[in-house]
């Protein structure tokens, strides 16, 4: 396939889609996939929090959520990403938001509320600015990772100096 | 030799001469000799004896003739005056015989007659008591002796004070008897009697002199009645009628009855009074044009007379009136029930009853339901339609979104190729997705037109929510015979929601279940059926801790089919349902960021579906819905838009 706008990155990059709604969900996979994304998609949220399970935890990843679906619902599922520390990018996308769900959504950490339907060059817009998030977010847990590590090389005398370092003194 | 005359002349004595006539007869009935020449009664007694013996010659006859006996005065009347005795004699005796028959008779009757009189004394309820002119008792009957509980012989003899005297009312007695003896006391004596027993009976004494045959008094008879029984039921009677006028006087009613043939004010109770005076005119005002009977029965040539003549009962049939409400002329700030009847008044003649009940408060209190109720109606129409929209616009921006979707995807596949085709194409393609999104925005202007109100989340009591669904559904649960309990816990807190979209969500629940018990107890079992449950209290297990509301009902419970599309919108088992009940209730629920679901119960056996509840739960803090954060609102409506292209 010519895809236009190919991601460049040598890491695995994921775009999750998780919709009640098949024919959304597969329009949407369609889309994406067309402007060169790799899709995986969802029907519910419990469904998609069962296979993050058996996937690497490294993955650069994004998800694009229902807000209204059976069981769980959108909002549940960002709060329980939250509490297990998956901090992944969210976009919520709804064919009915209410204002107050939106902000409570943004409030904890939504990338976006998008109302459906909505236009190709705004999706793709926002799922590269998510993923954008999530390469940032990676590099910085990666290098916190590292900053650890190398802190943990120190000599109990050699934090202390560099603490002091650190004060300013 | 003898001649034939001197035989008869010499040889028979002169004694028997004079008695008889001898003669002999010799042949040819010749008489030879004759002892004498009287002659004898032709039927005199004779007899002839023949003289055969040789020495006179033969056929002479002897012939003995008897003279009748002499007759004379002395004898004749001797014999008659014994013939005369006989007579009498015989006569005496039948005149005793019949006498004696009388008197047999006679004393049957008496005897009769006096066991009737004893039966007749021992079997009235009067006591008698006769007494001597030294007042000592001289008779009592059985009555008496039955009344006092002494026996005859204890009372005969005795002078008063009497042992069946009561001690502390001797003097009184002694006063009264004295001058009832005198004769001044004509209606009688009352007083009291002491049984034998010590137990005392009321009596009434009257007193009679005894007068004799000859006019002398010999004593005085006095009769006792028994009046304990009729005093008792007297006094029974009058605390019946105190009672009665108790209540009567105590009634919130006006009570008046008014004579039909005079229109004059009977009766009247204490609240009537008050209310309209003594005057009949409020009756007749309360009465309306029911007051006059001709209007109401029409017979040949009737009048008032006519009618006061029949029976109370016969009016009823055709008059009775369960009750109207009236609201008088005049005085429209109250309204009464009247209840009205005819009756037959204690003079026979025909009255109307009224009763007239205030019942202001009721109506006022109804017309604050009813308008409630439409209040509640037009808020629940506007929600419905907000809602509608909203679904509408979410049920049609699925597909919409998904058309626009491919198009785009579409699109961008062939513009990797440089195909003719696909340059025909693209434009086509372009302009499909957008047509697509078009149609989306139109929806969502038009939500945004009739958009439903964001909940007014306020802290808000939960009894208070919970007590007002259930007030503005009891009505309907009272029409349909069916009951509403409601319990809420007691450590609820105040929780942050919007009261009157929670009591929309609890009304709507609370219907449903009316009806599905409607469903399965038909009118005739509708007593028999559970009240429909509304519990609230805290769900613990959840972190943080939750409200939780629960609707449960004991009715037909959700068929399979059902439960797994009941709250998506305009999906209705009801004939004439819109769908959009559940589907409300579900929104609002979510919007104040809480869930709601739906159980079926099932029976011991598993077998039968025996009720459903339905669980709300809400959280009890609601900072997402705070009004700090409704500033960010335009922020992130506005982020799509504004997002790079």
């Amino acid at each position: 396939m010519n895809l236009s706008n190919p991601p460049k990155t040598a890491q695995a990059e994921v775009v999750y889609v998780v919709d009640d709604d098949e024919a959304v969900r597969d329009s949407l996979t369609w889309l994406l996939e067309s402007n060169g994304y790799t899709v995986r998609c969802h029907a519910s949220a419990e469904r998609f929090l069962q296979s993050l399970q058996n996937t690497d935890k490294s993955t650069i990843s994004c998800l694009i959520l229902d807000v209204r679906m059976p069981g769980m619902s959108g909002l549940e599922l960002q709060e329980r990403l939250i509490s297990e520390h998956l901090p992944m990018p969210i976009s919520f996308i709804t064919g009915h938001g209410d204002v107050s769900m939106a902000v409570s959504t943004m409030k904890r950490g939504a990338v976006d509320f998008v109302e459906k339907p909505f236009k190709e060059n705004e999706l793709c817009a926002l799922v590269e600015r998510m993923l954008t998030k999530a390469r940032i977010d990676f590099a910085q847990a990666d290098q916190r990772k590292n900053t650890q590590s190398l802190l943990g090389k120190l000599t109990g005398r050699e934090r202390q100096v560099l603490e002091r370092i650190v004060a300013g003194v | 030799m003898y001649s034939t005359q001197g035989i008869l002349q010499y040889i028979i004595p002169p004694e028997l001469k004079s008695q008889h006539r001898y003669s002999l007869i010799g042949r040819d009935n010749r008489v030879l000799a004759i002892s004498s020449d009287r002659d004898t009664p032709t039927r005199s007694l004779s007899n002839e004896t023949s003289l055969d013996f040789g020495a006179l010659g033969p056929n002479i006859t002897l012939r003995v003739d008897t003279y009748p006996p002499p007759t004379d005065l002395t004898f004749r009347m001797l014999l008659g005056v014994v013939i005369g005795l006989s007579a009498f004699v015989v006569w005496s005796l039948w005149s005793v015989l019949k006498q004696m028959q009388v008197r047999q008779l006679t004393e049957a009757n008496l005897r009769t007659e006096s066991s009737f009189r004893r039966v007749l004394e021992d079997s009235m309820p009067v006591g008698i008591r006769a007494h001597d002119l030294e007042k000592r008792i001289t008779y009592v009957n059985r009555s008496f002796s039955e009344m006092t509980g002494w026996a005859q012989e204890e009372l005969l003899g005795l002078k008063p004070p009497f042992p069946f005297w009561p001690a502390e009312l001797h003097e009184q007695l002694m006063q009264k008897m004295t001058s009832a003896l005198d004769g001044n006391l004509k209606s009688g004596i009352e007083g009291t009697i002491m049984r034998k027993d010590g137990s005392r009976i009321s009596t009434r004494t009257f007193i009679a002199p005894l007068i004799d045959d000859k006019g002398q008094q010999s004593g005085w008879v006095t009769s006792v009645i028994d009046i304990s029984e009729p005093k008792r039921i007297r006094e029974e009677l009058s605390a019946t009628q105190e009672r009665f006028v108790t209540v009567l006087e105590g009634l919130d009613a006006a009570v008046s009855v008014v004579s039909i043939e005079t229109g004059e004010l009977l009766f009247a109770n204490r609240y009537y009074r008050e209310r309209f005076g003594d005057t009949a005119k409020g009756h007749i005002d309360l009465a309306g044009h029911e007051m006059d009977p001709s209007s109401i029965f029409h017979f040949e040539g009737d009048n008032v007379d006519a009618l006061a003549g029949l029976p109370a009962m016969a009016l009823n049939q055709i008059t009775e009136i369960d009750s109207e409400e009236i609201q008088l002329r005049g005085d429209i700030s109250h309204w009464y029930e009247v209840r009205r009847r005819y009756i037959s008044w204690v003079d026979g003649h025909l009255a109307q009853l009224l009763i007239a009940t205030d019942i202001t408060l009721r109506k006022t209190t109804e017309e604050i339901a009813r308008q409630q109720e439409e209040r509640m109606q037009f808020t629940s129409r506007l929600t419905t339609m907000g809602e509608m929209a909203s679904s509408l616009a979410h049920e049609l921006n699925q597909p919409l979104s998904a058309i626009s979707n491919y198009c785009m995807g579409i699109a961008k596949r062939l513009s990797g190729t440089n195909s003719p085709l696909s340059v025909e194409l693209l434009p086509a393609l372009q302009k499909a997705s957008d047509q697509a999104h078009r149609a989306g925005t139109i929806i969502q202007r038009i939500r945004g037109f009739v958009k439903r109100s964001e909940p007014q989340s306020k802290p808000s009591n939960i009894a208070d929510i919970v007590a007002d669904s259930v007030g503005l559904v009891e009505f309907e649960a009272n029409r349909h015979r069916l009951k509403i309990v409601s319990e809420v816990a007691s450590d609820i807190p105040l929780v942050d929601l919007d009261p009157v979209l929670i009591q929309q969500v609890l009304v709507n629940l609370l219907k449903n279940s009316l009806d599905s018990l409607r469903e399965v107890y038909p009118l005739s079992s509708r007593w028999s059926a559970p009240p429909v449950r509304i519990t609230a209290d805290l769900e613990t297990s959840t972190f943080p801790s939750m409200l939780r509301i629960q609707v449960a009902d004991a009715g037909a419970g959700i068929a399979e089919s059902v439960i797994s599309r009941m709250f998506e919108p305009f999906f209705s088992t009801k004939e004439d349902g819109m769908g959009m009940g559940l589907n409300i209730c579900r929104s609002i629920i979510e919007s104040h960021h809480g869930r709601l679901w739906a159980k079926n119960h099932m029976d011991t056996e598993h077998t039968r579906l025996v009720g459903c509840t339905f669980t709300i739960l809400l959280p009890l803090e609601s900072s997402h819905i705070s009004k700090s954060s409704i500033g960010n609102t335009n922020e992130s409506k506005q982020s799509p838009e504004n997002s790079p292209s």
